[in-house]
């Protein structure tokens, strides 16, 4: 085969080339005419073919990103939970232990000076008909019936049976329940009635009497069943009544009966 | 013996647990539902008067036991049993609407019954009447279509 032009045409493309690209050239109107051409010829060839060269490295490449954002994501997502299950277990931590730090200080403190016994409510009563809370003492533990129960915020009830590890307590919300009571600011006496709701009737208080409404009552120690001063209430309607000798004087619970959870029981 | 007795025994156990651990806790302006008690209805209104007035005696039977509350459950509960059973006996209809209004009545007369005896003795107040009255029965409707599930359950076998 006669190489001679092949050589010769590639001297000559070598040679066009070379001229073009020297200082002198390489801006002259004909070789921007000619690098135009090229550019117009060559440039969507040339962006094809890279497309079609890079479609599989950057579809592989997309591919593997993908599934590692997706890994990624599962991780994170996982990650998520977990803190927001460590958040809300942290909520309840912190919850409890300030509950808690509340029942050491109050148990601590003693100051009804009566050995406390501490029990959690495990079971309540499925009516509102009846107000009874079952706690998880009993006689084992020092549990007997007709003992005052209390929480850190004050008076609950007393205790009605007793077996061997559990207690029934008649909370003081029971219509059957009543305890005597008086007044923290003037001293007068009456009897907190229950009414099934956390509201009590303090009773047989005359109507001579000043009762104002956000008066504190507490236990007034005349039974031998709830010692002085376990507040009982605070007064949310005092009404004197014509012609009655007594008032009509309602109290709201201190403790409160719907979410009874520990209590301590007074020996 | 009929399995199904035995169904109901165990289940009205888990109610009795259920509600003396969880829903008892659940207050819902100032009234909490009442899975015995709609459970007492659920047996009128799908089994009859006669079933609904045995359920009810049972579990309030039960309830009586565990709260040493007399035979004050028992009486409370077959009475709303009986009432179930005795309105849709009277109704005869069987639509879903029916069943609702004939529930929310039992159970508006099972609370009427224990205000009226509480009242006579000059116990409770007012306002926790009107809650009891009113939005009781409405809290236990919502039980409902799950306990009428479990009913069908209990007494598969007829």
């Amino acid at each position: 085969m006669n190489r001679r032009p092949f050589v010769l045409l590639l001297f000559l493309l070598l040679a066009f080339g070379f001229l073009m690209n020297t200082p002198q050239l390489s801006q002259s109107p004909p070789a921007t005419a000619v690098r135009s051409a090229g550019a117009f010829i060559f440039s969507p060839i040339i962006s094809a073919a890279g497309i079609l060269l890079d479609s599989p490295k950057t579809a592989i490449k997309n591919i593997s990103a993908l599934r590692e954002a997706q890994k990624h994501n599962d991780l994170l997502r996982e990650r998520l939970r977990t803190l927001a299950a460590k958040a809300i277990s942290y909520d309840e931590l912190v919850k409890e232990n300030s509950g808690l730090r509340k029942m050491l200080q109050f148990s601590s403190s003693n100051p009804y000076k009566r050995s406390m016994i501490t029990g959690q409510v495990v079971g309540r009563s499925g009516s509102q008909w009846f107000n009874l809370v079952i706690v998880d003492k009993g006689s084992a533990d020092g549990v007997k019936k007709d003992l005052a129960v209390i929480s850190t915020d004050g008076l609950v009830g007393k205790t009605t049976e007793v077996s061997k590890h559990y207690s029934k307590v008649a909370l003081i919300s029971d219509p059957d329940s009543s305890v005597s009571a008086y007044l923290s600011s003037g001293g007068i006496m009456g009897v907190a009635s229950g009414m099934f709701s956390e509201v009590l009737e303090l009773k047989y208080v005359t109507s001579a009497a000043s009762v104002e409404v956000n008066d504190k009552v507490v236990t007034s120690g005349i039974s031998d069943i709830f010692p002085k001063g376990i507040p009982v209430g605070t007064v949310i309607k005092a009404e004197k009544q014509d012609f009655a000798l007594f008032q009509h004087i309602l109290v709201r619970t201190a403790a409160d009966l719907s979410k009874l959870d520990k209590v301590f029981i007074l020996r | 013996m009929n399995l199904s007795y035995l169904r109901f025994a165990v289940f009205s156990l888990i109610l009795l647990a259920a509600q003396g651990a969880v829903f008892s806790r659940i207050s819902v302006l100032g009234a909490f539902p009442d899975l015995l008690l709609a459970f007492s209805v659920v047996c009128g209104l799908m089994g009859g008067a006669s079933a609904g007035l045995a359920a009810g005696l049972f579990l309030g039977l039960l309830q009586d036991t565990v709260y040493g509350t007399g035979f004050m459950f028992l009486l409370g509960l077959g009475f709303a049993g009986l009432i179930s059973g005795s309105i849709k006996g009277a109704v005869i209809r069987d639509e879903f609407g029916v069943s609702i209004g004939i529930s929310f009545v039992s159970m508006l007369l099972f609370h009427l019954f224990y205000g009226l005896i509480f009242r006579f003795f000059g116990q409770g107040d007012p306002p926790f009447f009107r809650t009891v009255l009113l939005i009781s029965p409405l809290i236990n409707l919502l039980l409902m279509p799950v306990l009428i599930e479990a009913y069908r359950k209990v007494f598969r076998d007829g």
